[in-house]
């Protein structure tokens, strides 16, 4: 996968490398805001209320 | 596979530190907003979830440990501090005063409750007073840990006005602390209860200094 990234990558190696640092970051960004906070309620750890839920 | 094993990395990074740092950040700035408002002249409005109700001290869990109460105990609510079970009593009213809040992650603010002890004081500043409430002896509760015991998910009899007594009309101020148990589980519940013992108006110019509390004397 990373390999056909790299392959499809345009330009130079300075310009590979400086949109792959991208690519990482958009990666990043997007699991620590929007799939991670989308898990978090399903943990198991994330329930403290009484009554079978956060909600009482 | 190794992409996978590292957003799984990423994701304990992400629950251990990320979700902690986040709502300590917001802590923080709902006290100050708090504290700001409390500055100006009350308004009236209805109670809407997220919303700052008070700032919490129990120096069991910590010198320094204040964390913002808000209205409401949805997941939304709890990252930001300890949330207040809306349908209980406010601070200082007579009846119970019911929060919960995460045990681990998220500010994590009752990592450390088990170790609350009978006798501790829990401060609840609002606009005009501080409350201390201080920790009961829990009935039947085993010797090693007097002051909590733990109890089913659903056992929602805690947060009653008079905690466990349903229908009993409420005459003392009471204060029940909910976490979750194990910490990184959630198959009980950890309950604390206690009862008010200190009303502390705030005066003009009153200070933190004004509580014994935070002189290191007992207050």
């Amino acid at each position: 996968m990373y390999g056909f990234i790299w392959r499809h990558l345009p330009g130079p190696l300075a310009v590979r490398i400086l949109l792959s640092m991208l690519l990482l970051l958009l990666a990043l960004y997007l699991l620590f805001n929007q799939f991670f906070p989308w898990l978090d309620p399903k943990l198991p750890f994330n329930q403290v209320g009484p009554e079978g839920g956060a909600t009482p | 596979m190794i992409t996978l094993g590292v957003v799984m990395l990423l994701l304990v990074v992400y629950q251990l530190f990320w979700t902690n740092i986040e709502s300590n950040r917001k802590a923080h700035q709902i006290e100050s907003q708090l504290r700001e408002k409390w500055a100006l002249p009350p308004t009236k409005g209805p109670k809407i979830p997220g919303d700052a109700v008070g700032i919490m001290y129990i120096q069991r869990l910590g010198k320094t440990w204040e964390k913002p109460v808000v209205e409401g105990v949805d997941l939304d609510d709890l990252a930001k501090g300890v949330g207040h079970f809306m349908e209980t009593a406010e601070p200082g009213e007579v009846g119970n005063f019911a929060v919960a809040a995460h045990r681990a992650t998220h500010g994590e603010p009752f990592a450390n409750l088990n170790a609350i002890q009978p006798g501790d004081k829990v401060i609840v500043e609002t606009r005009t007073d501080w409350y201390t409430y201080t920790v009961d002896k829990m009935p039947g509760a085993s010797a090693d840990h007097p002051a909590w015991k733990l109890v089913d998910p659903n056992f929602g009899a805690v947060v009653l006005p008079v905690p466990e007594k349903p229908g009993v009309i409420a005459t003392k101020k009471l204060l029940t602390l909910v976490t979750c148990n194990p910490r990184w589980g959630h198959t009980t519940r950890l309950i604390v209860y206690g009862h008010m013992t200190k009303d502390v108006k705030k005066t003009p110019g009153a200070n933190f200094s004004d509580l014994d509390y935070f002189n290191g004397k007992k207050g």
